[in-house]
């Protein structure tokens, strides 16, 4: 499974949205030729009229387009944390965690390889590749019984959050010499 | 498209973010006493106007078409844990009804497309009927989504495609 990406689609089809809205009104006022200022004497009217709070609502509005850009950017930009998890007194590193979480997985029929990443404090991120023709529905239930279980009970946990993603390998195809 | 959005986003981020800081100051500008920095008098129907507006409309339906295609394309499992969440994708679900359906008498070859609502099946086979053929194959890739733990059943239709059916 890959890292997700939810507030970078948000932000990017609200701003799509509201560009696609803006552009249409324009293109659509020019094609029926309404020869009015595109700044819109009434409203500069009324904005003259009420100066104050327009004032502190355009600073406000350019404010919160600079937390939500700088935010879309960090959200883009920083790399994902994978956090130690704390058992007891002893620090278990996530790379070790992910590595005895990944050696059962591989353990499991069917599976033939797997990517595991700690996201969490402790949280699990699974990406399994089943061999062709492998039974989903028995990987499925190793997974839990197997896997997973094992590694609450290791680390004392009852719920262990985990995204997991199942990809079925590509079929052989035979070839005619 | 997901590599496309990640390219996009810190550049889009800082565009937005100097945009707001842009009409903040000048918006502090006029306030402090001073004019507006640039004088817009145009009218809807100049061409600036039509270009300005093109260029945002195709933008922003661009934006909008990237975002759409971005996710991960997930067909849900059951959870087989609290706190825990299972997927595949529409390519697995359809590779293990083809793999079912392949495995029939008589099935020359299938293709197989699958989303999270409907999974199709096109098989071709030489010696058998649509007929005769179709029910059964249908029973098959069922009891292939059946056997799935899904939350959501996928509608499955077959088409059989033989030479016998030609007239």
């Amino acid at each position: 499974m890959n890292r997700p990406n939810r507030t970078e689609r948000v932000m990017a089809a609200v701003l799509g949205a509201i560009a696609l809205l803006v552009g249409g009104a324009a293109v659509a006022l020019h094609r029926f030729e309404v020869d009015r200022p595109v700044l819109d004497p009434v409203a500069l009217g009324w904005a003259r009229a009420h100066l104050l709070p327009v004032r502190i609502g355009l600073i406000a509005l350019g404010v919160l387009a600079v937390v939500l850009g700088l935010r879309w950017a960090w959200c883009a930009i920083r790399p994902e944390r994978h956090p130690d998890v704390l058992l007891d007194d002893v620090v278990v590193t996530a790379k070790a965690l992910a590595a005895a979480v990944r050696a059962d997985a591989e353990q499991v029929d069917g599976v033939a390889g797997a990517k595991v990443a700690v996201v969490g404090r402790p949280a699990l991120r699974l990406r399994l590749t089943l061999r062709h023709g492998a039974d989903v529905t028995g990987v499925w239930r190793q997974l839990d019984d197997r896997v997973l279980s094992r590694a609450r009970a290791a680390l004392g946990v009852d719920v262990l959050p985990a995204a997991v993603r199942l990809d079925l390998a590509k079929r052989e195809r035979q070839r005619v010499r | 498209m997901r590599i496309l959005l990640r390219v996009l986003s810190p550049v889009l981020g800082v565009a937005l973010a100097a945009a707001g800081a842009l009409l903040a100051a000048v918006v502090v500008r006029h306030w402090s006493g001073r004019g507006w920095p640039v004088r817009a008098d145009w009218s809807s129907v100049d061409r600036p106007v039509l270009l300005v507006g093109a260029c945002l409309a195709v933008g922003g339906l661009f934006l909008l078409v990237v975002a759409s295609r971005a996710g991960a394309r997930q067909v849900p499992l059951d959870d087989p844990a609290d706190g825990v969440r299972v997927v595949t994708t529409p390519t697995s679900l359809a590779r293990v009804v083809g793999h079912r359906v392949r495995a029939e008498d008589g099935v020359l070859d299938a293709s197989v497309t699958a989303s999270r609502r409907r999974v199709r099946v096109r098989a071709t086979s030489r010696l058998h009927d649509e007929a005769t053929l179709r029910p059964r194959l249908l029973e098959v890739a069922e009891a292939a989504v059946a056997d799935l733990p899904m939350p959501v059943r996928p509608k499955v239709s077959v088409v059989v495609i033989s030479p016998k059916d030609r007239p």
